[in-house]
């Protein structure tokens, strides 16, 4: 399945844009951490209505925050792009708080935390934002989501002949459910790929590859770290061959299924990485 | 190797469902053509809400191997009852025999998973320190832990991962079949869902002031709210041979309201769109639908918007019924609940009617069919809306008569 890059978004690790994110990633600085609590001064909800941003949980406005930045560097309407969103656990805080509220006598769930604690919250807050009616697949697949959900947007894309938006993401869980699912770092990686023309610059050929591949390392330890302890961050070796506009086939094992290949072939300085 | 067209029609080579209402596809069948509603007041824990519930007994007492300690929880049992019935492994076996087990990929439908896990997990906290007791999250209520489980029990190694799109979850699985098998990744793909009785669901809608005091009664002008179930199906797809006149997905239709999170557009406009989305992919008209499943969840403003829905794309007197009187609303798992409906219609020759309704709502345009019917219809329509506004339409039958 052979795409194009038009569009890059990233928030996280106390990095705020693809921007910086890309010149940590050529410079080999490390990337910097990022609490559940300090992560609200990184994100955007300017566009949702008004009673929307105020619903709106911190991993619908993480995702979000990467999505715009993906979709204004495209310069396409994301009113015209089906949505392909991948999150290993959705919004921990509320899945948190919603079983912890559960647990007592008075069992209270509010409208609003029960319907941000479905995994396509992100997804339905975003189309009310951009107005769209295009499809959107929320999917989850543990460690491995980043890789199913490039694999689905890319099929999404090839499939349709048009250009699709990707958004891969988590928050941590808060306490004491993080000591039951670790997730170390809120990240968000947002992607606009469109199916590749003989024009395109940046050039991705996706396809399956024979169970037990090992996965393309980072170059900084800090780096494998954040690639390492949260699942959205299996997506990192591909940004760092967009950042340092290096070819080179980035290798995503699955566990107990195919190897997803990714081979990227930059025009940018056109060398082997 | 040959890709495939893009959007291959799949061929459905296996189904089975379980539900309140029947274990295997033999008790819904006659479940189904004998009226019989898998409802009952909710008895579940120690749930003390004033509504009905589709539960399947037994699951407690299901018997489980401690190689499998780590993966038992309400939702990965019901998955486990599900893939026993039908000679359903045997189906897959066979695929796998065919085509190699790396060939055959795994994607399922939920909403809720195994969060009933953790949700007791959270009655056991410490009281000093608030720790969790040890539980294994990836197994249970992790979204992929039923893909996994049912990849591991079947010998699968293709590409696996789970849709929660809330209750459009296990329609939208077929669209990526569609596109596993499509884009030359599968030659065969297992689909389904499974969601399971808890505490989030049954709470959440009670708090939308949702759930019904009685059995739910789709389409009545009384109608008072849905009824929550738990089910599983699964099905077999593989690319469709064009000179079989087997059962397959003619085509997907996916859109979005963009309008409400929980609350769907009063038009019907996503629905409307998912429709025609259906309609357009398998190259057919409106006037080729034989019966419409309904998503048909008995909620006031659902079942209005539907029928405004179906009446844009049909016209007034499209033969339609809503079967989660039987069923419950089994969000997550509806979508492939209501395929399986709408398959043993097509292969027994009946079009079920709506269960516990009294009379239809007067205002509605559509042929909203109370009784069920000898008739067999070639063509269905199946409707999967749910939560974020999202829509699936799931547009399947023979292929005799349909070109």
């Amino acid at each position: 399945m052979k795409l194009a890059i038009e569009g890059i978004g990233f928030v996280g690790a106390g990095l705020a844009d693809w921007n910086t994110a890309a010149e940590a990633l050529r410079s080999g600085s490390s990337p910097g951490s990022l609490s559940l609590a300090e992560l609200g001064r990184f994100l955007k909800a300017d566009r949702l209505p008004r009673t929307e941003r105020r619903r709106a949980g911190k991993s619908v406005r993480l995702a979000m925050t990467a999505c715009w930045e993906a979709v204004e560097s495209s310069g396409l309407d994301p009113a015209n792009l089906p949505m392909v969103f991948a999150s290993s656990s959705g919004d921990t805080e509320v899945l948190s708080h919603t079983c912890a509220a559960l647990a007592e006598p008075e069992r209270m769930v509010s409208p609003t935390r029960f319907h941000n604690s479905v995994h396509n919250a992100a997804s339905g807050y975003w189309s009310i934002a951009v107005g769209t009616h295009e499809p959107a697949t929320a999917l989850a697949c543990h460690d491995d989501t980043a890789g199913a959900g490039l694999l689905e947007a890319a099929m999404q894309a090839t499939t349709g002949g048009l250009p699709v938006l990707l958004v891969i993401y988590d928050i941590p869980f808060p306490e004491p459910m993080c000591h039951a699912e670790a997730i170390a770092e809120p990240l968000a990686v947002a992607l606009v790929l469109r199916p590749a023309g003989h024009e395109s610059r940046d050039r991705v050929n996706i396809s399956l590859g024979d169970e037990g591949g090992t996965a393309t390392p980072m170059r900084g330890s800090k780096w494998q770290a954040l690639c390492d302890g949260v699942p959205a961050g299996r997506i990192l070796p591909f940004l760092e061959a967009l950042a340092l506009g290096e070819s080179r086939e980035i290798v995503m094992p699955t566990d107990g299924g195919p190897t997803l290949l990714v081979d990227y072939q930059s025009t940018e300085r056109g060398g082997q990485g | 190797m040959t890709p495939y067209p893009s959007h291959p029609r799949l061929r459905i080579c296996h189904y089975t469902a379980t539900n309140a209402a029947g274990t295997g596809n033999r008790a819904f069948l006659d479940a189904l053509r004998g009226r019989r509603s898998g409802l009952a007041p909710c008895n579940f824990l120690d749930v003390d809400l004033d509504t009905y519930v589709g539960r399947v007994d037994g699951l407690e007492a299901l018997p489980w191997p401690t190689s499998w300690a780590d993966w038992d929880c309400r939702n990965n049992r019901l998955a486990s009852l599900g893939l026993e019935q039908d000679g359903f492994v045997e189906s897959v076996q066979s695929a796998v025999g065919r085509f190699g087990a790396h060939r055959v990929g795994v994607v399922l439908g939920t909403s809720t998973s195994g969060i009933l896990h953790t949700e007791l997990a959270f009655r056991q906290r410490d009281p000093q320190t608030g720790a969790l007791p040890a539980m294994h999250y990836a197994t249970t209520h992790e979204l992929s832990s039923a893909p996994r489980f049912v990849r591991e029990r079947l010998g699968l190694k293709g590409p696996m991962y789970a849709v929660s799109t809330a209750c459009s979850s296990s329609g939208k699985v077929f669209a990526s079949a569609q596109r596993l098998i499509g884009r030359g990744l599968c030659d065969a793909v297992v689909v389904g869902g499974v969601d399971t009785l808890c505490l989030t669901t049954l709470y959440g809608f009670s708090s939308l002031e949702l759930t019904a005091p009685e059995p739910c009664r789709p389409g009545d002008p009384d109608r008072g709210g849905i009824s929550i179930g738990e089910a599983v199906g699964f099905a077999v797809v593989e690319a469709d041979e064009e000179d079989a006149d087997d059962l397959c997905v003619f085509g997907v239709g996916e859109s979005v309201d963009a309008y409400h999170m929980s609350t769907p557009h009063p038009q019907g406009a996503g629905a409307e769109l998912a429709m025609r989305r259906a309609l357009e992919v398998s190259g057919m008209s409106a006037e080729q639908i034989d019966y419409v499943n309904l998503h048909g969840t008995a909620s006031r403003v659902n079942d209005a918007a539907e029928d405004l829905a179906l009446e844009a794309v049909f016209g007034p007197g499209q033969a339609c019924s809503s079967t989660k009187g039987w069923t419950g609303h089994t969000l997550g798992a509806a979508g492939i609940t209501e395929m399986v409906i709408g398959a043993l219609a097509i292969e027994y020759g009946f079009i079920p009617g709506t269960l516990n309704t009294r009379q239809v709502d007067p205002v509605f345009q559509a042929d909203y069919r109370l009784e069920n019917r000898d008739e067999r219809p070639a063509r269905v329509l199946s409707n999967s809306f749910g939560f974020g506004g999202n829509n699936c339409s799931l547009l399947f039958g023979r292929k005799e008569g349909s070109e």
